[in-house]
């Protein structure tokens, strides 16, 4: 059964793709989606295909397409972040932004978007995320070895400083539609995705995603911690800097993207363990890519739900996230 | 100090004489710089010839494996796939288990009397079971040197008998083993060889008969000592008193 895992869950992720194109408020059908991709792809010709009219394909090809991508993109990465940054912390709360990374990105974009250039907001956000990273690794690594407990507690500390200084920066100088603008990155979003963000969130994943997705081993030599992991030949403090490195330019690539999208990264790999177990050889591609699914799904939702208006995805990862988590704990407690 | 290859050596001392830090000096875990304990550890890593703290990291790991105290873990993860984890040093860090991980690994659950836990989950284990799948966990490393600290701390008087004669059956199979152990008549039931240590020092080393012996033991742990004769075995017991 564990051995079917993965094709499954890509089986899903595609068919969740096609589906949640023909979705929106013009329908349209699944064959319309094949022809516009086959045309696109340069295969429409050789099949024999007919085009879609303009504007049926601008709707598949320019607008549905890179923000489903894009939120698939983020979902697989932040799911397999939250992975990894759990197992290296061995702290099940933790998640892709425990390093202060979402309140870093959001610091550098909510000045940018003040400062009315929002068209360096990627830049912007990505910057600000690698920063806080910087500095929560410097406080932690400033004490000595970067310890699970200094690493939570140096991002934490990271986190609550720019969360500060976004709520002051926005109480002092926000109004009107830059607040609204503001608020709607704060709560996470793909709604502007391009086909830019598809290539940034999407390299990002298939690059930096599959070298984590290939640490299962050396995650699971933590699994019982770091003088464990050492007697098991990994040299403890060299694999931990370069994985949260790894998840850092990840997640921050995604929130350069997405702004900060909750309880994808929480979430995800706890649903998923109860399925493969702790260890990490099947957890991290299968997280990554249920991860996926949940988000293109997700975010289908929040396009639709109160057609025309459109809510920021992160409102409904966090209801449904929550009662799931509440659900997880209770079946983890009857096990 | 000396532990004889294929026998049971018990490390022994009263609370922060440094047991543990000796035990995760030479395991490798710790470096012998930082370790204010024992001066004697820089001169103790040599094994079979050859010098542990030369040795690549995962080439140590499998020679030498190491049970923790209370090592623990809130994740669910099944005994099989605890006892694996002891596989790591062995196989590329790409790779997943082989067939031969996974006989490595039941022999190990095999010798250390964890057969039947196979399946359960490590969170739903007795203090006895657990210690018996980080056992197996470490003997699936298929170490010639086993290191542990305190092994029968916290279990009951059975669960101590068994852990102490999977250690007996270990070294009759070749394996040396040191165990830091608290007491001191199961150190003379089931030990060859002792080492007891006191403020980070070696104070003796030999065979049991030589170190449990009132004039050693009473200045270390500062208690008056009796040593009599088990009717059965022949072997050293203990009795205490205040003095």
């Amino acid at each position: 059964m564990r051995l079917l895992a993965l094709p499954t869950a890509a089986l899903v992720l595609i068919l969740s793709i096609g589906v949640a194109v023909t979705i929106g408020p013009a329908d349209l059908a699944l064959s319309e989606v094949g022809r516009s991709l086959a045309t696109h792809l340069g295969l429409g010709g050789p099949l024999g295909l007919e085009p879609l009219s303009a504007l049926r394909d601008g709707m598949v090809w320019q607008l549905r397409m890179p923000r489903i991508l894009t939120a698939a993109a983020v979902g697989a990465g932040l799911a397999l972040c939250g992975a990894v940054m759990q197992s290296l912390t061995r702290n099940p709360l933790a998640d892709p932004y425990l390093l202060g990374l979402s309140s870093g990105a959001s610091l550098g974009a909510v000045l940018v978007l003040l400062a009315g250039v929002p068209l360096l907001l990627p830049v912007a956000a990505f910057v600000g995320a690698v920063g806080a990273l910087a500095l929560a690794l410097a406080l932690a690594g400033a004490l000595g070895t970067i310890t699970p407990t200094r690493t939570v507690l140096a991002g934490l500390a990271i986190s609550q400083l720019c969360a500060a200084a976004v709520s002051f920066v926005i109480f002092w100088s926000a109004k009107g539609d830059a607040f609204r603008e503001v608020l709607s990155w704060l709560m996470g979003s793909v709604a502007s995705a391009t086909w830019t963000s598809v290539a940034i969130a999407g390299g990002a994943v298939l690059v930096l995603g599959t070298l984590l997705a290939l640490t299962g081993s050396v995650l699971d030599a933590f699994t019982f911690g770091d003088t464990a992991a050492a007697a098991l030949g990994v040299p403890v403090n060299r694999a931990r800097w370069i994985l949260l490195i790894g998840v850092a330019l990840l997640t921050g690539a995604l929130v350069s993207q997405s702004g900060s999208i909750g309880f994808v990264g929480l979430i995800l790999p706890h649903a998923v363990r109860l399925f493969t177990g702790a260890r990490h050889r099947l957890l991290l591609p299968l997280s990554a890519l249920t991860g996926a699914s949940f988000l293109v799904w997700a975010d289908t939702l929040a396009r639709t739900v109160f057609e025309p208006r459109e809510l920021p995805v992160g409102i409904v990862t966090a209801a449904i996230g929550a009662p799931v988590f509440a659900v997880l704990l209770w079946k983890g407690n009857h096990r | 100090m000396l532990a004889p290859p294929g026998g049971v050596t018990g490390l022994l001392g009263p609370n922060g004489s440094g047991k543990s830090t000796l035990l995760r000096v030479v395991a490798g875990v710790q470096p012998a710089g930082r370790a204010a304990a024992p001066s004697d550890a820089a001169n103790t890593r040599t094994f079979d010839g050859a010098d542990l703290a030369a040795l690549p990291r995962r080439e140590r790991a499998r020679v030498l494996a190491l049970v923790e105290q209370d090592a623990s873990t809130d994740l669910p993860l099944s005994v099989l796939d605890a006892v694996l984890l002891g596989r790591i040093p062995h196989r590329s860090l790409l790779a997943g288990d082989s067939d031969a991980d996974h006989a490595a690994a039941h022999a190990a659950l095999d010798a250390a009397g964890a057969k039947d836990l196979a399946d359960r989950e490590v969170g739903t284990l007795s203090g006895g079971e657990r210690q018996r799948v980080h056992m197996a966990r470490a003997l699936a490393q298929e170490p010639r040197l086993l290191l542990l600290d305190e092994p029968t701390n916290h279990l009951d008087i059975a669960a101590q008998l068994h852990a102490m004669r999977v250690l007996r059956d270990l070294a009759a199979d070749g394996v040396t083993v040191v165990a830091a152990l608290h007491d001191l008549n199961l150190a003379a039931s089931t030990c060859d060889h002792l080492v007891l240590l006191d403020r980070g020092r070696v104070v003796a080393a030999g065979p049991v008969s030589e170190v449990l012996v009132p004039e050693v033991l009473e200045p270390v742990y500062g208690v008056r000592v009796d040593v009599l004769t088990h009717p059965r075995t022949g072997r050293p017991v203990l009795s205490f008193d205040r003095g």
